[in-house]
């Protein structure tokens, strides 16, 4: 026993050192805070891997929370960030890119704390209320994202163009503080309300799982559905999922992302479009714009959209 | 009536009382159905199964270490873990065999570090079962990103799952294997030993309860019974997920509480955690599947759930709770 802790103590010793030396080597370059909602979702892995993609000679650190409404987590972050600051003063810090899992003021007097230091605070994806900007005076923050509204509408066209009138569609939102929802479900809205189409709306999170619950105990109810437009690929895909498991008849299934489960499963014949971003442009857009907000140069506009385009078979 | 009043207040009531929740539950499920009543029903049955099964399990390995009045949550990330490693060995060797050996094999070892660190090395066990699930949850997340198998998508979400055979197929086969699974644990006298520990870990050591080989045990099954449901819902997914039950923990505690299993040790019935399970995925089925009609109506659904779980303790807690009467004597843990 006495042979085995020895071991445990050394090489725990070993580890620390070595993290010590990694940590010291590390911090001699300027660091680039990332804060994704969620690394576990293909979609952010995505992104992160966009913004790796630099050439800039900086330490990218990447933050993620345990699912994509893990608010506290971003707090936490960005807390320790403001931290950061005030006692590595502005040199070491490069920039902070954010996929905000709150679009209310949950975030903001982080950001602005970073902000008073002039960090570059880039906002991907997911934008933060423009009343709540406004009011902190951060209206000047860049915005990277899809057109979620123009994708919503994109999905409504491609369906009724499928649909007769009075057919059923089930919408699964994703979370409901989040600006990205909100703007997703506003677009298919737009369109779709225009016809006598009968709605059923849920909140799927954004999750497989969820989707999957929820789609299950919908259809084993008695509930039918001529159309599911999914806010996520991995919300369409749990949806998809529950029909298969059922063996009921797939409805006409639309997602958004367009990760690559989802494309595999349209080559299947299995989902029929999704609407699609490209996460990679959007990393890679976000470490550009940092790069040149710290060159001191204007930026041609704030907010920077990424085409939509459908993906189907 | 007197008789039945004292059945009523027998202890015994808090095992009876979760079949009463179900059952009402249940009926309420049935009528809320639409359509073909003999069809829905089966499909409401179905569901029991395919949503009762991963939390049933965690909920009688919860429930056993409980009832040592000690506490496991790595269960999530040992679930994780063994639907990630089953799905990457199905994946690189197409054998059902070895993929089901490959997640029952990890659940083994998880079951020993865990064991190994509570019964013998006494570490707190709510601590200890935390940390150790939390590493296994992120192993599963840097293999399901890194391992490249070909013809199978993988991602940071998890590893498809291609012409694995679809247990849930066969219901009545998971409800016989669940069936014999809690019969094979009553009939083995370890729940007796367990409760024993929990009730009286002094008393049960004089009466020749071998405490810490009983211990060390418990987490293998509860570990055991964890990669079961990690490889059961990898089947039900086509996928093995990266986080498919993250966070819900504690609903593999409620539902063992709610079955009559009290926390500090000394109660234990897994028939009645059986119907607490299938009473919380008929709720949940309910909460889900009715249209409240307004935009963020899933947070609504969260409060109505937690709404009647409060009813339920506010009203039967007594009938729920149990209490023993540990005598606290300061001694050598080392011994």
């Amino acid at each position: 026993m006495k042979t085995l802790k020895l071991t445990f103590f050394l090489f725990a010793i070993v580890f620390g050192v070595a993290t010590l030396y990694q940590c010291n080597n590390k911090t001699e370059k300027p660091r680039v805070y990332v804060l994704l909602k969620n690394i576990k979702n293909p979609f952010f892995d995505k992104i992160e891997k966009g913004i790796k993609s630099t050439n800039e000679d900086v330490q990218i650190i990447i933050k993620s929370g345990k699912n994509e409404s893990d608010i506290a987590a971003q707090v936490e972050y960005l807390h320790y960030i403001a931290n950061d600051l005030e006692v590595n003063k502005k040199e070491k810090i490069w920039g902070v890119i954010i996929t905000p899992t709150s679009s209310g003021k949950d975030l903001i007097q982080y950001i602005r704390k970073i902000r008073e230091y002039k960090i570059p605070v880039i906002l991907v994806d997911t934008k933060i209320d423009s009343n709540q900007l406004k009011e902190n005076n951060l209206l000047d923050i860049p915005f990277i994202g899809s057109s979620n509204e123009k994708g919503g509408e994109q999905a409504a066209t491609l369906l009724l163009d499928t649909l007769s009138s009075n057919s059923k569609i089930l919408i699964l939102n994703g979370v409901a503080s989040q600006e990205t929802a909100f703007q997703r479900n506003k677009g298919f809205h737009n369109v779709i309300d225009k016809e006598s189409i009968v709605i059923t709306e849920r909140i799927g999170n954004w999750s497989f799982d969820e989707a999957f619950k929820i789609v299950s105990s919908l259809i084993t109810s008695g509930n039918s559905y001529d159309a599911i437009f999914a806010a996520n690929d991995m919300m369409a895909l749990g949806a998809l999922q529950a029909y298969k498991i059922y063996n009921k008849k797939i409805p006409i299934i639309i997602g958004f992302d367009a990760i690559d489960d989802a494309v595999k499963s349209i080559n299947n014949g299995e989902l029929y479009a999704t609407i699609a971003q490209d996460p990679f442009q959007m990393g890679k857009k976000a470490i550009e714009l940092v790069n040149v907000l710290n060159s001191n140069q204007k930026l041609d506009t704030l907010n920077y959209y990424i085409e939509t385009k459908v993906i189907k078979k | 009536m007197k008789n039945i009043t004292k059945k009523l207040n027998s202890p015994d009531m808090k095992y009876i009382f979760p079949w009463l929740l179900f059952i009402i539950s249940f009926t309420l499920m049935v009528i809320q159905n639409h359509g073909n009543f003999g069809q829905r029903t089966s499909e409401s049955l179905n569901w029991l199964i395919i949503f009762g099964t991963p939390y049933l399990l965690f909920a009688m390995g919860a429930g056993l270490v409980l009832s040592t009045g000690g506490v496991d949550v790595s269960f999530v990330g040992v679930s994780a873990l063994s639907g990630v490693l089953s799905a990457a060995t199905f994946g690189l060797t197409n054998s059902i065999f070895l993929s089901i050996l490959s997640g029952l094999f990890f659940g083994l070892i998880s079951g020993i570090i865990v064991g190994l660190l509570i019964s013998k090395r006494f570490a707190p066990s709510l601590l200890a079962t935390w940390a150790v699930g939390m590493i296994w949850f992120t192993i599963s997340v840097v293999i399901s990103k890194h391992i490249k198998i070909d013809n199978v998508t993988t991602s940071v979400s998890g590893i498809e799952l291609i012409n694995f055979p679809k247990f849930i197929n066969y219901p009545f086969t998971i409800a016989l294997f669940l069936f014999i699974l809690i019969q094979t644990l009553n009939y083995s006298g370890l729940t007796k030993k367990t409760r024993a520990i929990g009730a009286n870990r002094d008393s049960a050591i004089y009466a020749g309860v071998n405490v810490t080989k009983t211990e060390f045990l418990v987490y293998i099954i509860n570990s055991l019974l964890a990669s079961i449901a990690g490889i059961f819902w990898m089947t039900v997914l086509d996928r093995a997920q990266t986080e498919p039950f993250i966070g819900q923990e504690i609903i593999g505690i409620a539902i063992a509480v709610l079955g009559g299993t009290v926390m500090s040790g000394g109660y234990l019935n897994l028939f009645s955690i059986v119907a607490s399970t299938f009473f919380y995925i008929t709720l949940e089925k309910l909460t889900k599947s009715v249209n409240i009609g307004i935009a963020d109506e899933q947070h609504w659904v969260s409060i109505a759930l937690a709404f009647v779980f409060i009813l339920v303790t506010l009203f039967f807690g007594k009938k729920i709770n149990g209490t023993t009467t540990p005598v606290h004597i300061d001694r050598n843990t080392q011994n």
